[in-house]
């Protein structure tokens, strides 16, 4: 008896000590079914009722300056972002969006989206390098980017011959280092695991190469060559409703990159947009940005094992090696989408999907 | 979201009286102003280190009811709280269950388990434990709907969702049709089970003397199917009563157990008056006599009756049946009904099995002619 109350003792202030941090159902039921007020109709207003909301200094985590937000209103449930865009931030510029959120289920209705700057009653302040007050009326946020300027790969996680562009921290919360191969003219996204990665790995039954992300859904492959992880999926259900979990093809790292790094390992790609896109990558009226998804959007865990046929396949050429891990999608509309080690091989032999 | 899988469902299944409930359909004292929910919060969760003895389920109960406030609702009529919370990045989900069965003999159910995903091999891996006086933990019956439940000096009252005077209105029960009891669903959303006695099917019908958390679209295929912007519930505007009918939640949402999975685990526990619910299954199934108790469960078997009156849905094409079955000129109103039960099981006694190309089961009217 004394023993059980001692015990219950101890874990009582176990829990007082560790409160978590619990996403309870009641408060979903009570956020889905409150009444509430969102001014969904008037972009402006929208923005002002969002920094209303934020507290007087944020931390804007993704490589891409998004800080992204949802909320419901009317049983809906709402997404939207504001961006400070590497490319104008510095003239004045705050970029917001508002959308109902996608959902599989139904067919999404357009975004709601707008820049607004000082002719709009938006002031965009520098306070210094990666930090910007956003004022309107009257109500100030500060918005701090994220710094990871000292961020970057231990040698041994870098291929000869591989350019380190920059650091990329997705809107995941899982980082990468974005890698360019300037001899095969490939990119690739390769887990930062200088920092705790705060994803669980499953291994697949069939191969202990391929892990996925228990919290993420991201794949990667354990290269058979260096002690490293290269992303090579992302669960297309997540790519179809554009939620956290879509991948970091839209975290590339702007504000690291340096000068013409970025806009040159695109042009040796693709040489046909010299002159059409900007050091980002962006054409010049902002409208589309050159796609770096190297990644296979998979739906099943099977589809992976493409990845690890390849880099075993003894008649893919040693200096192909690292073409595995990239999908070829100039075929996508037929359905044969493969790594382009495989697409090099004799297309009747490639084990692509269908 | 049910807790996983059969087995859990089986083992485990507020006062958000009428006040609190009305207090919900009103705009707040706040002016209503949403709550945002932040990428950067998520991101900082997901990366905090935790050392939770997720292993030792006792601890983990101390830990949960530690961190709750000292009075909770619990909405859903099967008297779930559900939870999730973050360890190490790894999401778990789980529930603290005050079982109409087992709660006045001073028992909560508690169960938690690494989040279910479509990417991810599932396992049933849950952890589930009965608490009691044994193990420290006292359950105390306050009132009716209030519970006190208690480990070492924490305490948390639990109020259960009062519905007991929540009615269907009568026009929208057809002849055959008995009330069994108010559903409160995981989701939010609010559903009178129906029992058919003629044809032996249940029906979740969406209540609608409260505000719809949902927003409710028509379909692409006919404006007779409502899909829910939010839920993905899928509702059949019935042609004889002002309602709608429960016909379809969408399959990925089933798969990963969450709280959009439908009212399946959300049946009206505290209002179902004596054997009402018993006798109902047992219509449907007679061979079930003396195998089930008065809330369906198995005695012999950690299990539980599957009231199933709606079907998993990826595609809307996939409920097209239903509305090609009930726009059928021909079909007389006393078979009108057993159209939107997606198995078909409502046409057990039809009197002429119709060769039929478009059901998916037997017995289903063919949806040739329309009205």
């Amino acid at each position: 008896m004394v023993a059980t109350v001692a015990l219950i003792g101890a874990l009582a202030s176990t829990a007082h000590a560790q409160a978590l941090r619990l996403d309870t159902n009641q408060n979903y039921i009570e956020e889905v079914t409150r009444q509430t007020n969102a001014p969904l109709h008037d972009l402006k207003a929208m923005f002002a009722f969002v920094l209303q909301s934020l507290p007087d200094r944020v931390n804007v985590y993704p490589t891409e300056s998004y800080y992204y937000y949802t909320f419901y209103h009317q049983g809906v449930r709402y997404a939207g972002n504001i961006r400070l865009d590497a490319k104008d931030r510095d003239e004045g510029k705050v970029h917001f969006a508002v959308f109902e959120d996608y959902q599989e289920w139904t067919e999404g209705k357009p975004i709601q989206y707008q820049a607004f700057g000082k002719s709009d009653g938006v002031i965009v302040e520098k306070i210094e390098r990666l930090a910007y007050r956003v004022s309107l009326d009257g109500r100030q946020v500060e918005f701090r980017l994220n710094d990871l300027v000292q961020v970057v790969p231990p040698k041994h996680v870098l291929a000869p011959g591989e350019q380190y562009l920059g650091p990329v921290f997705d809107e995941s919360g899982v980082r990468f280092f974005l890698v360019f191969n300037p001899r095969l003219k490939i990119f690739h996204f390769i887990l930062d695991e200088t920092v705790r990665v705060s994803d669980p790995f499953q291994a697949l039954l069939s191969t202990d190469r391929i892990l996925i992300g228990a919290r993420t859904g991201f794949a990667y492959y354990r290269d058979l060559r260096r002690e490293r992880k290269i992303l090579i999926g992302v669960y297309e259900g997540n790519s179809r409703v554009n939620n956290q979990f879509d991948g970091p093809f839209d975290q590339l790292p702007d504000s690291f990159i340096k000068g013409e790094e970025l806009r040159n390992a695109i042009l040796s790609v693709d040489p046909s947009l010299a002159g059409k896109i900007d050091r980002f990558g962006g054409s010049p009226d902002g409208s589309g940005r050159f796609l770096i998804a190297p990644y296979l959007h998979y739906g099943d865990q099977e589809q992976l094992l493409v990845f690890h046929q390849c880099a075993v396949d003894k008649r893919v050429p040693t200096t192909a090696y690292y073409q595995c891990f990239v999908m070829d999608y100039s075929d996508y509309e037929s359905g044969n989408i493969a790594p382009i080690a495989f697409k090099k091989l004799a297309p009747q032999k490639s084990p692509g999907r269908k | 979201m049910s807790p996983a899988v059969p087995i859990a469902r089986a083992l485990l299944a507020a006062i958000a009286v009428a006040a609190s409930l009305s207090a919900t359909a009103q705009v707040p004292a706040d002016g209503g102003r949403a709550q945002l929910h932040t990428n950067q919060i998520y991101i900082e969760d997901a990366n905090r280190e935790t050392s939770l003895p997720i292993s030792d389920p006792k601890a983990m109960f101390a830990i949960v009811l530690g961190s709750l406030p000292d009075r909770v609702e619990v909405y859903p009529t099967e008297n779930y709280y559900y939870f999730r919370f973050f360890d190490n990045g790894m999401p778990y989900a789980g529930n603290i269950r005050l079982d109409a069965k087992l709660r006045d003999e001073g028992k909560v159910h508690f169960a938690y388990f690494p989040e279910w995903a479509g990417w991810l091999r599932n396992n049933p891996d849950l952890t589930y434990v009965i608490l009691g006086r044994d193990e420290g933990v006292t359950v105390e019956r306050l009132t009716r709907f209030h519970y006190q439940v208690s480990i070492g000096s924490k305490r948390v009252t639990f109020e259960l969702n009062d519905l007991s005077h929540v009615k269907p209105p009568p026009e929208i029960l057809g002849p055959d049709e008995k009330f069994i009891g108010p559903v409160f669903d995981e989701s939010g959303i609010r559903f009178f089970l129906l029992f058919n006695s003629k044809r032996r099917m249940f029906h979740f019908v969406l209540d609608e003397t409260v505000p719809l958390a949902d927003q409710l679209v028509p379909g692409r295929l006919t404006d007779r199917i409502l899909i829910g912007t939010r839920t993905g519930f899928a509702f059949y505007r019935d042609h004889y009563f002002d309602r709608r009918i429960l016909i379809g939640s969408y399959l990925a949402n089933t798969l990963v157990n969450n709280y959009l999975d439908g009212p399946f685990d959300q049946l009206p526990d505290n209002f179902i008056e004596g054997d009402e619910l018993r006798d109902a299954i047992l219509q449907v199934d007679p061979s079930l006599a003396g195998r089930i108790d008065r809330f369906g469960n198995f005695l012999d078997a950690q299990a539980r009756y599957l009231v199933n009156a709606y079907i998993e849905y990826r595609f809307e094409e996939e409920l097209l049946y239903m509305h090609n079955c009930a726009e059928l000129k021909e079909l007389p109103f006393e078979w009108y009904h057993a159209c939107l039960v997606g198995d078909g099981s409502g046409f057990a006694d039809y009197p002429q099995p119709p060769h039929d190309s478009s059901a998916p089961s037997d017995g289903v009217p063919d949806a040739g002619e329309k009205k």
